[in-house]
């Protein structure tokens, strides 16, 4: 029997992520303790997670998070009916993580009664911070609590007839900075403080219902969004402190509120070992009214600023969209799929916009826009098991996508300006593959695709491109090793310009269980990227164009070895480390350069390592009670720093010390 | 004539069946925790037929096997099926749920990988979807890069247990994306009402609003972003915004809502000042603004 409960356990001290996570060995029984006609199994890790931080804080925070402070790390309780029959319950199935103040908590909750009901309730907490945004020189910061929260109730669960409903909640408070710019392209950056309120709530009911072996599944939704984020700032310089744009108050409300009802109803038909087929039809409307009223005092180098702009409006998205999939299986060792998509978008919406300056009609423009995107998909797929070792799969897939575009603006009563678009983009893809598998421990797996496309929207979107991929693994009952290739082509140029992207990783991947006693993973990847693109931008008002390259060699390693020693110690030591290396390529260029100093490269390279040792001891005290000590490292170390990012090297030691036991 | 056949399987199908008391015999580690597993319901409902009802559900009926003492030819026993012959077995009772209407054509179905890859129906890891082993664990085995990209600096706090891949995949299939010309990404998962997952979080970047950024409706938020994690702040696929932006925005004809190309950066941005290097300083609303076609407020 003690063999069976190590097999029990075992795949749960497999898991072995370098994360200071909560431990996962158990304690306790297997069998759990018997009240009644239940029984229950349950077990809470409690203790104090540490944290110290040498850098660039910061950037800590936005990558890692973890806190100082008492925690409720990890806990789970079951209380199963033993005979299946309970009074108001089945079974009840909770499992939190991260509870107390940690920035990644969440909470699981099922309960059920066979054939009746079934609860499944999903809350989640994430301190969301990122002060260290480069991309505004640091001025956008944020450090706001998102909290997600799903209820879903199903009645009849097992029954031909079901029926569903639910509701979930996202909502996003704390403080944040952003930016204004005030005055002309010449004016100033402005950084305002707002307190980010926002929040989603979603109702959903419908019903699932079985006739002749097939399925109608009916959704209907209600999906409402509000945000009114306010946003003030006192006398302020900006942050260009040598101009003279300067600000006495400013102050902007924008109350944003709507409305996406849907509809979403699906046929289905998948038992069956001849064919199967299923269809689905989604409708969304969606609408937003909004308000922006902003006021501001100031200066700026044409004088004195007193200025009050009042936008508001209405935007529209209706979103229809169909899908139809068939699948025959003539023979057992052929399969054939079909599968045809349809979505139709529309957005359009206006705007008002009025400005007033010194209390006088400066400024009136109305604006309007539509976007309508119209796309139909066929993809056919076939799937050929040749032989007992060979399995030949290839497909084909055709796209045509229709996007139109009415850009319109009008001052005052004058005649509206009229920009209107309409294209047609058509891509074209085939897939190829392998899969061999000589003996029944080693598979070897091939895959491919080509792919054309014409109109593409975007320099950046596929054009002309193609993907190789490969796989060989072995696999036995205590051993993987696994090695892959994978490479990613783009060619998307014009006459004037160009893009390129190539992206190519490989990889070897490994698990060994040596005994019962001892697991060790280990892994390496790289990831290699490389583009090249054809930019244009303006310095010193002239125009300046060129091409510029954006290469990066990340490699990355994880290792963790899991030990049990003498059935009471649990040893998990682990190491993870990711660094571009760039290949030691460094900055080529200028790409522009203004004096003696170079503002662009022609080719660059980010340089940087994130690496986080870790270990973590167990020890089993009593039969229920375990003692656990983590510790985790992270280090960031950044071998560039520009005007833009500056150097935000980081060094963290962080940890916890808890007890789990079981009561 | 077609069904005759089938006709007469189905009523050979119900002899040999003796019921899960036999299995304890033999099978005490799976049967003496087994009411816990969710597959139990079968076993306590007495109204099921015997085809429906406990370990012969998934097995089929074991009267040869008990007679075999134990051999495993005679009984339905998945450790020596095909895939196939798995998947058709799992979806005997578990095709009655949406999510798993597109498994047939799924990635996974397609390279081998089946239900007993991912689930482990006698010694599950995890309680609820009864996986072999943590979800994400699972799914790095197959997709090791993806290991290296959850271990950038910035990513998606999948390691940390915040989220679940499944959060965004549906491993077992899904259908074609409605953006960026619905080919990839494969096994993403919409919302309920059909649009990108990325959005079932990021509400505030839905909309709809008056002035969209038109990239994140056509090619979707892989445009400028890499979901799973990346090397650059805000999951950007480039560390600064100067290439980022001006990758798309060069003004070459061809490209764009009217295909007289993306508008380029205005002459009076002189971008040898820093404060021009940074995009989103003024164009704040970058996903899509109602009171600034520029994305400006």
């Amino acid at each position: 029997m003690r063999i069976t409960y190590t097999f029990l356990i075992l795949p749960m001290v497999a898991v072995a992520q370098p994360t200071v996570a909560p431990t996962n060995e158990s304690v306790g029984t297997v069998r759990g303790d018997n009240r009644g006609s239940y029984n229950i199994l349950q077990s809470f890790e409690t203790g104090y997670r540490f944290r110290s931080v040498g850098g660039d804080v910061g950037k800590y925070n936005a990558d890692v998070n973890y806190g100082n402070g008492l925690r409720l790390l990890s806990s789970s309780l079951s209380v199963t009916s033993r005979e299946g029959r309970g009074g108001l319950f089945d079974e009840i199935m909770l499992s939190t993580q991260g509870l107390g103040n940690d920035p990644y908590q969440s909470s699981t909750l099922r309960v059920q009664k066979n054939k009746l009901y079934r609860y499944d309730m999903l809350w989640r907490a994430n301190d969301y911070n990122n002060a260290a945004l480069p991309i505004a020189l640091g001025q956008h910061a944020i450090n706001t609590t998102r909290l997600l929260q799903d209820h879903d109730i199903t009645l009849l669960p097992q029954s031909n007839l079901q029926m569903f409903a639910g509701f979930s909640r996202n909502t996003q408070t704390g403080p944040a900075l952003t930016t204004a710019n005030v005055g002309d392209h010449a004016g100033d950056e402005f950084t305002l403080f707002s307190n980010v309120r926002r929040q989603q709530t979603q109702y959903r009911v419908g019903f699932q219902a079985k006739l002749a072996g097939i399925k109608m599944n009916v959704l209907r939704g209600w999906e409402n969004f509000k945000e009114d984020t306010p946003f003030n700032l006192g006398a302020s310089a900006g942050a260009n402190t040598a101009d003279r744009n300067m600000l006495s108050s400013y102050r902007r409300a924008e109350p944003y509120h709507g409305t996406s009802p849907f509809w979403r109803v699906a046929l289905f038909r998948e038992q069956s070992e001849v064919w199967a087929v299923n269809g689905r039809f989604t409708y969304t409307d969606g609408r937003r009214n909004f308000v922006s009223d902003e006021n501001l005092l100031g200066g700026t180098r044409f004088g004195a600023l007193n200025r009050q702009v009042l936008v508001f409006g209405d935007a529209r998205r209706p979103v229809a969209t169909g899908n139809l999939t068939l699948s025959l299986f003539p023979v057992e060792r052929v399969t054939l799929t079909n599968h045809t998509a349809v979505s139709n978008v529309r957005m359009d919406g206006n705007a008002t916009y009025r400005e007033v300056n010194s209390a006088n009609l400066d400024l009136e423009q109305f604006s309007y826009q539509y976007l309508g995107i119209r796309m139909i998909s066929n993809a056919s797929d076939a799937s050929i098991t040749a032989s007992k070792w060979l399995t030949l799969v290839a497909g084909y897939q055709f796209t045509d996508r229709r996007i139109r575009s009415v850009e319109s603006e009008r001052f005052f009563d004058g005649d509206p300006e009229s920009l209107r678009g309409d294209q047609t983009n058509r891509v074209h893809s085939g897939r190829f593959g392998l899969r061999i598998r000589p003996q029944k421990a080693l598979t070897i797996t091939l895959d491919s695709e080509v792919g054309r496309a014409d109109t593409p929207i975007y320099p950046t979107s596929d054009r002309n491109f193609h993907i190789l991929g490969g796989r060989v693994q072995y696999k036995t009952k205590n051993l993987m090793l696994a090695m892959y290739s994978r490479a990613n082509y783009n060619f998307n140029s014009t006459n004037l310009t160009s893009f390129s992207s190539k992206a190519r990783n490989y990889g070897l991947d490994g698990s060994w269980t040596a005994t019962s006693k001892l697991t060790v993973n280990a892994g390496y990847a790289k990831l290699h990227s490389d583009t090249l693109s054809g930019i244009a931008f303006a310095a010193v008002q002239r125009r300046q164009t060129g091409f510029y390259s954006y290469l990066s060699n990340l490699h990355s390693i994880y290792v963790n070895t899991h030990l049990t020693i003498a059935s009471r110690v649990d040893l998990l030591v682990g190491l993870s480390r990711v660094e571009d290396t760039a290949d030691g390529v460094d900055r080529v260029g200028p790409l522009y350069q203004a004096g003696s100093r170079p503002f662009f490269f022609s080719a660059e390279t980010f340089p940087l390592a994130f690496t986080s040792p870790m270990a973590r001891v167990s020890v089993k005290l009593l039969p229920k009670l375990r003692w656990n000590v983590a510790y985790q490292y992270y280090g960031y170390r950044q071998d560039f720093a520009t005007r833009i990012i500056p150097n935000q090297g980081y060094r963290a030691h962080t940890g916890f010390t808890s007890l789990t036991w079981a009561f | 004539m077609f069904f005759w056949p089938r006709l007469l399987a189905a009523a050979d199908s119900k002899i040999g069946f003796v019921g899960s008391q036999p299995c304890r015999t033999c099978h005490p580690n799976v049967t003496s925790t087994f009411f816990r597993n969710p597959h139990h319901k079968s076993t306590v409902n007495e109204s099921l037929a015997p085809e429906k009802q406990g370990c012969e559900s998934c097995h089929g009926p074991a009267k040869e096997h008990v007679e075999g003492r134990g051999d495993k030819s005679k009984i339905f026993a998945f450790s020596v099926k095909n895939p196939r012959q798995i998947v058709d077995r799992c979806l005997t009772c578990h095709s009655e749920t949406l999510s798993r209407a597109n498994i047939r054509r799924s990635e996974h179905t397609r390279a081998d990988v089946v239900c007993t890859n991912c689930h482990s129906i006698h010694k599950p890891a995890t309680p609820k979807a009864l996986l072999a082993s943590k979800q994400v664990d699972l799914c790095y085995q197959c997709h090791p890069n993806v290991r290296a990209q959850f271990s950038m600096p910035f990513k998606h706090r999948v390691n940390e247990g915040f989220m679940t891949c499944s959060d965004c995949h549906n491993p077992h299939g899904t259908n074609a994306p409605t953006w960026r010309a619905a080919g990839r990404p494969r096994m993403v998962d919409q919302g309920l009402n059909n649009e990108q997952t990325c959005l079932k979080c990021h509400t505030d970047k839905r909309g709809p609003f008056v002035f969209e950024h038109a990239a994140t409706r056509v090619d979707g938020c892989e445009t400028c972003h890499i979901p799973h994690g990346s090397a650059n702040a805000r999951l950007l696929k480039r560390p600064t915004a100067f290439p980022l932006c001006l990758e798309c925005h060069n003004g070459t004809p061809g490209f764009g809502r009217t295909t007289e190309g993306i508008p380029a950066q205005s002459s009076s941005h002189n971008m040898a000042d820093p404060r021009y290097q940074n995009c989103t300083s003024c164009h704040v609303r970058i996903h899509g603004s109602n009171s600034s076609g520029k994305f400006l407020r």
